[in-house]
């Protein structure tokens, strides 16, 4: 294990041709020497192959003589990056560039090709190179298979992977069905989408709209988020599309036309909103997917594996994660994940549907009185949790959102305040195993909140309050687990 | 006093000059523009489809007008509403020395008309440079150029070279904040065309924009869409600018950006260099650099889309 892993190593290690030869490694005062073969240097750490196995240290108080030492001035850190055509082209020029401002390079993009891109930082005084970002189109399958082999260093997807590749939310997609501008339809059900996306519904007419054949138009990969709502078959006359801008240009001039697209490429198609046949429907907006509060959303992936970075990249991909980087993020289309307040007068709505759902039941108005005087002056922000398909771990956003939330807090955001975890959950089963259900989860993700959060003057509480406040109709699978969440309310 | 009345007189004399200056050359380009053997000649320019970034079959596309190759004149000029450093109180003299004028007047849709009269370098290769990018035209048998360019700018500094002359201007171009600019900047004998497909428009539909079908600065002054400027020569520095008008409401969308490099006797097998420059959230101009690797000689004809040089522009938020 130990030996293929440092085969692994060595495979990785970066630039490899850079670097072969003795060095003998020195300490300030003299006390400690090292020899060996120099594998690596980051702009920050040697790693030599000495006698005693490979060691890596901390370049800072170490002085390197010998054949094999890198000259500081030639070196370059150089990351392949890999990933679908959008997040190449459109969300990573964006960062980076801003990225070099921030740092004080300068920057330069190379465009080879459509599946090839090539940025550069420069010292801005001497023109010298000081890191190489390689970017390539690639599917995500090439891309999972590319990282594991070692030929990428950064992997842009929207699957997720499982240990030993790090991964990271960097920004969030959602599939929206859409259909053209002149479509008149803005809203239907759930099991009329499913409908019309099977082929059982086969006519617009039969949705009170033009005398028209439904035609459906899919984007192959666009199924993953949808997979889990949606279980039939695709219209067997489906056309099918390997890109989303494709897929909307074609949705876009075609007026029989529905389509399976992405928020982050809707084109000149309309984006159709889907409800529930209680009245609760959610639009595709920034706002509600980043709260996961529309049912369809899709987190993009950054996936690395756990070898050492070069500092620079390692400083990039920091960056990307930070909140300085979320306005940049919101403007390449994608949806950033800056945490956003939604004061409670903005959720009218939401709030009058609960107390018509409570009704004559008195234990129902009780629970949403208690509920309006816990929120009433609080605002509720967009990061919100959400689990697993019949499950307690939270999904893959909600796992970011748990550090997301903790490094917020450790920056002293909301120094003085009171964070609330507020549980809530479907309208399946009795009331009251809801409201417990709902105050263990708020708990649980309190807990896991709190596991990160450093010593900040925070007071963090939860509480839980059942069914009381729906967001989606419960008559569907999606409706249900839109409703199952835990909310974080702020002072 | 008397200042003041020679100023107004001249003033009024730079109008009628100018005014029959623009006809003149706009005239004269067109006809010496025609004449001139095109750059490329249209059978080199087929059309092509990609899949995934690559090169398929060409099928033919109908020959572009000579329009093509000329800058934009679609309109008769207008009064100049402000006028620097061009000394254009000689203007009328010139024809007598060789000393070379320069004359730059706001038209419509913040362009900038440039009238150069420089008598003693007839049928010479004139580089136009302004901010980032650098353009080239003809002057024509007697010395003349005329042509359109967008200011870029709200304050744009424009710099005319030719031998060891340098003419420099300044115009401030308040309107100029209303538009944004796409650029494609290159030099030498390279096809390269840009391509915006305006709100869904497909290819020869109305909202497709290009050299075929620039259309006009008026377009955007209406808010109807964008128009195509092209400053291009084989030898010097070519420049085609896609200007769409922001902030329209009228306009809602995406406007779909597409490059096309052709692949010519002069380019194949070569490499495709450019510089694009878009505006981002962050830039009033974000300059990319292209080196396209064209096809070998055996795929002479056919045209390379490059559909990710440019992001494509959202206009009006949903």
């Amino acid at each position: 294990m130990f030996q293929k892993s440092f085969i692994m190593l060595l495979v990785l290690c970066w630039p490899l041709s850079l670097f072969a030869g003795p060095v003998v490694l020195t300490n300030a005062d003299g006390s400690v020497t090292v020899e060996g073969e120099l594998v690596s240097f980051d702009g920050e750490f040697f790693r030599v192959d000495t006698a005693f196995g490979p060691l890596t240290l901390d370049a800072g108080n170490l002085q390197c003589s010998g054949v094999g030492c890198p000259d500081p001035v030639d070196l370059i850190a150089r990351s392949r990056v890999a990933g679908p055509a959008g997040m190449i082209h459109r969300l990573m020029p964006p960062l980076i560039e801003v990225f070099a401002d921030r740092e004080g390079f300068a920057f330069r993009s190379l465009f080879l090709s459509d599946s090839q891109i090539v940025w550069e930082l420069r010292e801005p005084a001497t023109g010298q190179l000081v890191a190489v970002f390689e970017g390539a189109v690639q599917d995500d399958s090439d891309v999972a298979q590319g990282l594991a082999a070692g030929d990428i260093d950064i992997a842009l997807s929207k699957t997720e992977q499982a240990a030993p590749v790090r991964q990271d939310v960097i920004a969030l997609d959602a599939v929206v069905p859409l259909v053209p501008a002149e479509n008149p339809r803005a809203l239907v059900t759930q099991s009329q989408l499913s409908s019309l996306l099977s082929g059982r519904l086969g006519r617009w007419s039969q949705l009170d709209g033009p005398d028209l054949p439904v035609v459906v138009h899919v984007l192959d990969g666009a199924r993953g988020p949808l997979a889990r709502w949606y279980s039939g078959r695709m219209s067997q006359d489906a056309f099918r599309y390997d890109s989303a801008d494709a897929l909307a240009d074609a949705v876009a001039a075609d007026p029989a036309a529905v389509g399976l697209g992405l928020f982050s490429a809707m084109g000149n198609a309309t984006p159709l909103v889907v409800g529930g046949t209680c009245g609760l429907a959610i639009p595709a907006t920034r706002d509600s997917i980043r709260a996961e509060d529309y049912p369809l959303t899709q987190p993009l992936f950054l996936h690395r594996l756990g070898t050492r970075q070069p500092k620079i990249v390692r400083d990039f991909i920091a960056f990307v994660r930070s909140e300085e980087a979320q306005p940049v993020i919101a403007t390449s289309g994608y949806v950033d994940q800056a945490i956003g307040r939604i004061g409670f007068e903005r959720q009218g709505d939401r709030i009058a549907n609960a107390v018509l759902a409570a009704g004559d039941d008195d234990e129902a108005s009780e629970a949403v009185r208690d509920m309006v005087g816990a929120l009433l002056n609080l605002d509720r922000l967009t990061l919100t949790f959400r689990f697993q398909d019949g499950s307690s771990d939270l999904d893959a956003q909600s796992a970011s959102n748990v550090h997301r939330l903790a490094d917020v807090i450790n920056q002293g955001e909301f120094d003085g305040k009171r964070v609330h975890f507020i549980g809530f959950t479907d309208g399946v089963g009795p009331s009251d195993g809801n409201m417990r259900l709902s105050d263990r989860r708020a708990r649980s993700v309190r807990r896991a909140v709190a596991a990160r959060v450093d010593t900040a003057p925070v007071d963090m509480a939860s509480e839980g309050f059942g069914e009381v406040l729906p967001m989606a109709c419960d008559d569907t699978a999606w409706g249900r687990q839109v409703n199952r969440r835990v909310e974080v309310w702020i002072d | 006093m008397v200042n003041l009345s020679m100023m107004t007189k001249r003033r009024t004399m730079t109008v009628v000059v100018v005014l029959f200056l623009a006809f003149l050359t706009g005239h004269m380009m067109q006809t010496v523009l025609t004449d001139r053997a095109p750059v490329v000649s249209a059978t080199l320019a087929p059309d092509a489809e990609t899949v995934g970034g690559s090169l398929l079959a060409p099928k033919p596309l109908a020959l572009p007008p000579d329009m093509t190759l000329m800058p934009t004149l679609d309109q008769p000029p207008v009064l100049p509403r402000r006028t620097e450093e061009t000394q254009t109180d000689q203007l009328d003299e010139a024809n007598a020395d060789c000393v070379p004028k320069l004359l730059a007047t706001t038209a419509p849709a913040a362009m900038i008309t440039l009238v150069l009269r420089a008598p003693c370098h007839p049928n010479l290769l004139v580089q136009i440079k302004q901010g980032p990018i650098i353009a080239s035209a003809y002057t024509d048998g007697d010395g003349r150029m005329t042509l359109k360019i967008p200011a870029l700018e709200t304050v744009s500094d424009i710099q005319i070279t030719f031998d060891d002359v340098v003419l420099a201007t300044e115009l401030t171009i308040p309107e100029a904040e209303n538009f944004q600019h796409i650029i494609l900047n290159w030099t030498g004998p390279q096809l390269l065309r840009l391509n915006a497909y305006e709100f869904g428009a497909a290819r020869n539909e109305t909202g497709h924009v290009w050299s075929g079908a620039p259309k006009s600065p008026t377009r955007a002054s209406r808010g109807s869409g964008g128009f195509l400027t092209r400053l291009v020569t084989e030898k010097g520095p070519s420049v085609e600018i896609y200007s769409l008008p922001a902030g329209q409401s009228q306009l809602r969308g995406v406007v779909r950006l597409v490059v096309e490099a052709a692949v010519t006797p002069a380019t194949c097998g070569q490499i495709a260099t450019a510089k694009a420059l878009q505006p981002t959230a962050f830039r009033r101009l974000s300059v990319t650099d292209v080196e396209v690797a064209l096809p070998d000689c055996d795929h002479q004809g056919k045209v390379v889309l490059l559909q990710n040089l440019l992001r494509d522009v959202t206009l009006a938020a949903r």
